[in-house]
């Protein structure tokens, strides 16, 4: 109002009640994708296209380039309804031409094989 | 971010070491299924079971593909069927067992267990008519299995029974002579029977247990005689100590249970029953890398059957347990190291070496679980001579209050030292010599009961 006062009769203010919106995002469940194996070019960028393109999100990730191969961990997001054995063997095989090993296991398996707390599995 | 090392230790167990989950079974009370009229009988059987077991192969796929983690074998155990077709007939019987094979077959699931009877104390009538039926029962259905408790540290050992289970054993083994006794490899003879046993060939669905119910059993020798060689290489074996070893199989048997646990809630989850238990028992497999023996000879016992072997199994059973029981919220089963001679490599190469007899083996069962398991023993054993053999290991579990069991299979048209293959899980072996032939008929045929023990008077 003060604003409409200060501009005079010409200007007109209205106001216009804000609600933020909270983006809805799908539910997701958490997985790690593992790829083990010699060393190769462009894999990675595979891999992480793949899952993109499913709707996957990548939180985390790291890799690892030894005289013994290479070794990528990631932590990722997937969709609920996700249909994760068709994502599985189009990550295997993506993985196979690279000479990788590729697995993509829901993370509750490795908080319960390496947390005491069941509790803590979510 | 969990670790990285923790993920790669977990993989491994996996892709290296053969760790998988043995079994998931769906444990059914099908005690509604009662009833005179044997077509009756048999229709509320295949209602009953469908009704409640057709998802869970597919619901235990979907959890293999979410988890990564093999799951060998699903199954479906059953109230002991004695008392679910209570007032029928050795013919009736029969067709229960066939009724059943084909339920299971339906399902998907490997093998249904619960073919059997309590007989501890005494043995109702419809209990000796299943004893009767067994051989043509056995013989003529793939996936049936049956468990029968002749023993308990509460009542005795019941010689009756003992002696009716060394003849049936032996009219077993020649109802399937074609497939070198086989059928006797699904039947177990008990003391001490636990009532959430997800093991083949003696799970049951026992009394006191709910209408449905998931239990798990499973498995990792391969991951723990791994673990014991990295220790072994990365620490030495002359700076180790047995008390090292045992921490080091603690915790591995840790992890290997975890997995059993998340998978059965899980499971029980999705298929909306309880989840009952985990099985500890580590079962081995035919595979090399797979074995109770192999972590024997990482725990430097050369020889399976050498002196020392029983004391390493009870230092492996021990850690076993208080690793797996720390792991879960409910440990039930039979949970300790199985020994089954034709089911692992390494036992039944130290029976074709000589260096594991029959009384070694008898000897070891005293300190882990769960008894002379798949034992191929000379065809022409006299079945007095197979009882006494079941009395003995009887013995062991009812004087020291747990569960032992037999699982002998007579080979027909074979003796001790030629060999026998089922394949399979089932494995080969070298058959085993019995000594002292009937020498101890007179023993067996005295009948009646061994009194409980002392120690069953603990009220």
């Amino acid at each position: 109002m003060a604003l409409q006062t200060s501009l005079g009769a010409e200007a007109a203010v209205t106001m216009i009640p804000l609600h933020p919106t909270n983006p809805v995002l799908p539910p997701t469940d958490r997985y790690i994708l593992t790829a083990t194996g010699e060393a190769s070019t462009q894999v990675i960028h595979s891999l992480t296209a793949l899952v993109a393109e499913r709707g996957g999100n990548f939180v985390d990730f790291s890799f690892q380039n030894s005289p013994a191969g290479v070794s990528f961990v990631a932590e990722l997001d997937l969709p609920i309804d996700l249909a994760l054995d068709q994502l599985q063997i189009d990550l295997q095989h993506v993985g196979a031409e690279a000479g990788l090993h590729v697995r993509l296991q829901h993370q509750r398996l490795f908080t319960a094989t390496n947390e005491i707390a069941f509790r803590r599995l979510g | 971010m969990i670790r990285r090392a923790a993920i790669a230790e977990t993989l491994r167990m996996f892709q290296e070491e053969n760790l998988d989950v043995r079994t998931v079974t769906l444990g059914l009370n099908i005690e509604a299924c009662s009833s005179p009229s044997l077509n009756q009988l048999l229709d509320k059987l295949r209602a009953s079971i469908l009704s409640r077991a057709s998802g869970l192969v597919q619901a235990t796929r979907t959890l293999e593909q979410r988890f990564g983690v093999p799951v060998v074998n699903k199954r479906i155990s059953i109230t002991p069927i004695a008392s679910v077709a209570a007032g029928h007939k050795r013919d009736a019987l029969v067709k229960v067992a066939e009724q059943l094979d084909k339920v299971a077959g339906e399902t998907g699931v490997d093998l249904i267990g619960g073919f059997g009877a309590f007989v501890q104390k005494a043995m109702t009538e419809t209990a000796s008519e299943l004893f009767d039926s067994l051989p043509e029962a056995m013989s003529k259905t793939q996936r049936v299995c049956g468990g029968i408790n002749v023993a308990s540290t509460r009542v005795g050992i019941n010689m009756d029974a003992v002696r009716k289970a060394g003849q049936t054993i032996k009219a077993m083994a020649e109802a399937d002579k074609a497939n070198n006794g086989f059928a006797c490899a699904k039947l177990v003879i008990f003391a001490n029977m636990p009532d959430d046993n997800p093991f083949m060939a003696g799970a049951t669905h026992g009394q006191g247990e709910g209408d449905a119910v998931i239990n798990i059993g499973v498995s990792g020798p391969g991951v723990i005689k791994r673990a014991l060689q990295r220790l072994v290489e990365e620490v030495g074996a002359d700076n180790l100590t047995l008390a090292d070893i045992a921490e080091e199989i603690k915790i591995t048997a840790f992890r290997i249970t975890r997995v059993g646990e998340l998978l059965g809630r899980e499971l029980a989850q999705s298929l909306n029953v309880e989840f009952g238990i985990v099985d500890l028992s580590l079962a081995p497999t035919p595979k090399v890398g797979d074995s109770i023996g192999e972590i024997l000879q990482a725990m430097g016992i050369l020889k399976v059957g050498a002196p020392g072997s029983t004391a390493a199994l009870a230092l492996l059973n021990d850690a076993v347990k208080k690793g797996g029981a720390f792991a879960s919220s409910s440990v039930g089963g039979l949970s300790g190291a199985f020994i089954p001679v034709m089911e692992d490599a390494t036992l039944a190469e130290a029976v074709a070496n000589g260096s594991l007899t029959i009384e070694k083996l008898e000897a070891m069962t005293s300190v882990c679980s769960v008894g002379l398991d798949m034992v191929p023993i000379p065809g022409d054993t006299p079945a007095d001579t197979i009882a006494a053999i079941i009395a003995d290991e009887m013995a062991i579990g009812v004087v020291n209050n747990k569960t032992t069991a037999t699982r002998l299979i007579p080979v027909p048209g074979k003796k001790a030292g030629e060999q026998v293959n089922f394949g399979g899980l089932f494995g080969a072996s070298s058959i085993m010599e019995v000594r002292t032939i009937n020498g101890s008929d007179q023993f067996v045929k005295f009948g009646g009961r061994i009194p409980a023990p002392l120690q069953s008077l603990r009220n």
